[in-house]
């Protein structure tokens, strides 16, 4: 299968730059990943990380608008914010690469932080927050269930913030501090992907980023989650027109041993039409109209859930006992190689078409560098062909049981 | 020597950007297959195209549910076993049906193509439709309405067809539970005799083609007996009403729906219209974005775009904001709209919008599956490589005199429909 290759070099300041040659593509793309997300937000104070992410658009201390210059230039850019990380990337005419890096490099330098900007982006950030969580039926359940699942550690809140208060709340002071403790060279991965060189690569990154002052990596300090030891449990009425249940249960983090037993533990419930839930429970016994397994993905110690909308001639109850009871013959039965088998190759052939996008892949070289290893991103799938029957078996019964368990149960108003 | 930062690094114009022709093949039956060998990693997409779309059945739901359920049954194997037989190669299946046209998609690690091409020639030849399965489609497409109802944005969306086509005209009808109720097997078999069966009109399949993967598509597709169903053209009645509001009482933000009816893709000033939309609200500094969104924090996104159908095409500009703000957004919609009637678009500021839309064009033919995908939409709208050439030359010479007039000739205030959901404004 496809490997991506690359070649690294670092900077006098610490940045770390990655090259990865794509020569059939007239594209570039850039993609600087910083090691900041919500987790590293003060607890009164949530939203800030991904409040910050659209405040980056709003013009650097040489540059005062972002987004003219790159689409004068032929180029896109966005950016995403989750719990552990902030992505910024741009998608350019490879020939026009030096127009990214002086771009990306300006506001690293350092931004203009102007008081119009910071009021505009909250109103926008309030109203995602609207759209996004509260105008949808279901919308909030992770509002509801992080709080429920995490009593110290900052996975406690969602990326987009607690409340609309802390948005509304943030001042000029809070969103210089965040920038000068988390937006440093040391404190990010740069990959640039595409029809480019390393020498061209390396002569940009010295021209525009190693004269950054270079900082201190900040130190993360976070609070453990201790173990739970009594289920937890949510309801809350709303207007919707279907029951709806999650239930999530504590697991490992991402880069323990066992992330892809986890991982695959929920694609033998949900991925693809001949998944358990799907065939059994949509289809066969149609107790619900749509039931997903998944995990979150995230570094620290995080969740796997399993979450549906109920049918309407079916109650929450006969819906959990249903969920309980897949959980209880993965607890208790060793799947078939065969299914096995199945599980892999659909992550195997997942992963290729993943890496057909060249943005896929740089942003898979730089988030496996903040794990530690750029490489890892090529190792993936082996160590998904590792995962044993008996392990699933292990890591089901172990930790899918009921004082592990936060369901949060969705009622429809009557 | 110091950097000046504050000048910006020369950059290039995009000069050309080639579009990849398809290779065109016949299999034995004279099916004709595009080919698009390119790309790095091991994977095929074989997309089977059918000349008929949802509004060609009389009655709703019936196109949708026909597609949705090729996969359900067939006569050799059950709905699991078929999912079973996908799933174990790491492949699936994706079917679309569009207004105009329908096709079944199958995504797949090219070693694995002999082992899941016989599963796709089978559910796209010999569908059963088993009563089960078209049971479990109904409760969950009810069902799922009910959630969707729930949404501004779904409400906005459905009232906004209807406005532009009429609630009974193909375009423009919505489903409701009943027509959810009242689709029966019979349907499905007839819709696919007429629709599917013999019917494909092209395949398209893009990715890292081996040496025998035509001969792989020929045993698959190329022995059938070929038929063929001409649909005629569509006729649109347009509903009277201009403004429509949609009531939702507890809505925290209003969506809102602003357009009109306006040509198919052949016609002259197609891709004058589309730059223009661009302008107004076609990327992320438009008009509307910059003043809705950067300036004034109503809404988190914005957008304009046109959408073309086969024989007929709209404009559509979409946003959700605040219930409090909706007077004010909409003022300032309309506000927009009428500079690009009454101004000439400044010189850089077009010049922005034409790089910008050659970056975008230059992305969107990278890669086997933007090719497949480009290739289709030119396929079904009688398009080729000039007309991609053609597009290149007017979004580099349009003049702000020619985007004034066309904001005359279509973008009057009185002629756009408005839709909105939610609390009374």
């Amino acid at each position: 299968m496809g490997k991506i290759d690359f070649e690294r070099f670092e900077l006098k300041n610490g940045l770390k730059v990655f090259v990865h040659h794509d020569t059939s593509t007239p594209l570039a793309c850039l993609n600087i990943m910083y090691d900041v997300g919500s987790r590293d937000e003060n607890a009164e104070r949530t939203g800030f990380a991904h409040l910050f992410e659209h405040l980056m658009f709003g013009g650097s201390v040489n540059i005062p608008s972002y987004d003219s210059p790159l689409q004068l230039a032929g180029g896109q850019n966005n950016a995403f914010t989750s719990t552990d990380i902030t992505n910024y990337y741009i998608t350019l005419p490879a020939q026009n690469l030096e127009t990214a890096f002086w771009l990306e490099s300006d506001r690293m330098l350092n931004l203009a932080f102007t008081e119009k900007s910071l009021e505009v982006q909250r109103s926008v950030v309030i109203e995602e927050f609207r759209q996004r969580y509260l105008n949808q039926p279901y919308g909030d359940a992770w509002l509801l269930m992080r709080p429920l699942a995490f009593r110290t550690h900052p996975y406690n809140w969602a990326t987009i913030g607690k409340e609309e208060k802390h948005i509304a709340d943030a001042t000029m002071q809070d969103v210089k501090a965040f920038f000068n403790t988390h937006y440093l060279p040391k404190n990010a991965v740069m990959v640039v992907a595409g029809n480019v060189t390393t020498e061209v690569v390396r002569q940009l990154a010295e021209k525009w980023f190693e004269p950054i002052v270079k900082g201190e990596k900040p130190v993360r300090d976070l609070p453990k989650e201790p173990k739970q030891t009594e289920p937890r449990r949510l309801e809350v009425e709303r207007p919707v027109p279907l029951d709806a249940i999650y239930v999530s249960f504590h697991m490992c983090g991402k880069e323990d041993a066992d992330y892809q037993t986890w991982d695959l533990l929920s694609d033998i419930l949900s991925h693809g039409d001949s998944s358990r839930l799907k065939q059994r429970l949509v289809k066969k016994d149609r107790i619900f109209t749509s039931v997903n397994a998944f995990v979150m993905g995230e570094r620290d110690p995080s969740l796997f859930t399993i979450a549906g909308h109920v049918s309407q001639d079916r109650t929450v109850e006969q819906a959990e006992k249903a969920i309980w009871q897949m959980i209880e013959e993965l607890r208790t039965e060793l799947i078939s190689e065969l299914e096995l088998e199945k599980v892999k190759n659909q992550v195997e052939a997942s992963h290729e078409f993943s890496e057909m996008n060249l943005l896929n892949r740089a942003i898979g070289l730089a988030y496996h560098e903040l794990l530690g290893d750029a490489n890892g991103v090529n190792l993936e799938t082996e160590k998904y062909r590792k995962v044993t029957r008996e392990g699933l078996r292990r890591v089901a019964s172990e930790n899918l049981i009921e004082s592990n368990s936060n369901t949060l149960v969705y009622r429809k108003q009557q | 020597m110091s950097l000046d930062r504050s000048i910006a690094p020369d950059f290039g114009k995009i000069d050309s950007i080639e579009l990849m022709e398809p290779k065109v093949l016949h299999l034995d039956n004279g099916l004709p297959v595009f080919t698009i060998n390119t790309g790095e990693q091991e994977v095929l997409k074989v997309e089977l195209v059918f000349a008929t779309g949802a509004s060609a059945s009389d009655k709703k739901l019936v196109a949708a549910a026909t597609a949705e359920l090729l996969t359900e049954g067939t006569q050799k194997h059950t709905a699991e076993e078929i999912a079973n037989a996908l799933d174990f190669y790491g492949a699936y299946f994706n079917s679309h049906v569009s207004h105009d046209e329908s096709s079944l998609e199958l995504f797949t690690l090219n070693k694995h193509l002999k082992d899941t091409i016989c599963t796709m020639a089978e559910v796209y030849s010999q569908p059963t439709f088993p009563e089960h399965e078209l049971e479990t489609f109904i409760l969950k497409g009810q069902q799922d309405m009910m959630v969707n109802e729930q949404k501004v944005s779904y409400l906005a969306a459905k009232a906004f067809s209807g406005t532009l086509f009429g609630n009974e005209h193909p375009y423009g009808r919505t489903a409701t539970q009943s027509d959810y109720a009242a689709l029966t097997q019979q349907d499905l078999r007839e819709f696919h005799a007429s629709a599917f069966a013999g019917q494909i009109q092209h395949i398209i399949v893009a990715g890292k083609l081996t040496d025998d993967t035509i001969a792989v598509l020929n045993s698959a597709f190329g022995q059938e007996k070929r038929l063929s169903n001409a649909l005629d053209p569509i006729v649109i009645h347009a509903s009277q009403e201009r403004i429509v509001h949609v009531q939702k009482d507890d809505a925290v933000q209003n969506a809102i729906r602003i357009g009109r009816l306006l040509f198919d893709r052949t016609h002259p000033d197609f891709v004058g219209m589309q730059i223009l939309c661009t302008v107004l609200g076609g990327y992320f500094g438009s008009r509307l974005m910059a003043n809705i969104r950067e300036d004034k924090g109503y809404t988190y996104g914005i957008g304009a775009g046109l959408v073309s159908l086969k024989h007929i095409g709209y404009l559509s500009i979409s946003t959700e904001v605040g219930t409090q703000i909706c007077k004010p957004a909409l003022d300032e919609i309309y506000l927009e709209i009428g500079k690009l009637r009454k101004e000439l678009i400044p010189t850089d500021e077009l010049e922005l919008v034409r790089n910008y839309m050659l970056g975008t064009i230059l992305k969107s033919v990278d890669g086997p599956f933007s090719l497949a995908s480009k290739w289709k939409t030119y396929l079904k709208h009688g398009l080729g490589t000039d007309d991609h050439y053609q597009l290149l030359h007017q979004i580099r010479t349009i003049t702000p005199e020619r985007l004034r007039d066309l904001a005359n000739k279509y973008l009057q205030q009185e002629d756009l429909i408005q839709v909105t959901s939610g609390k009374p404004f």
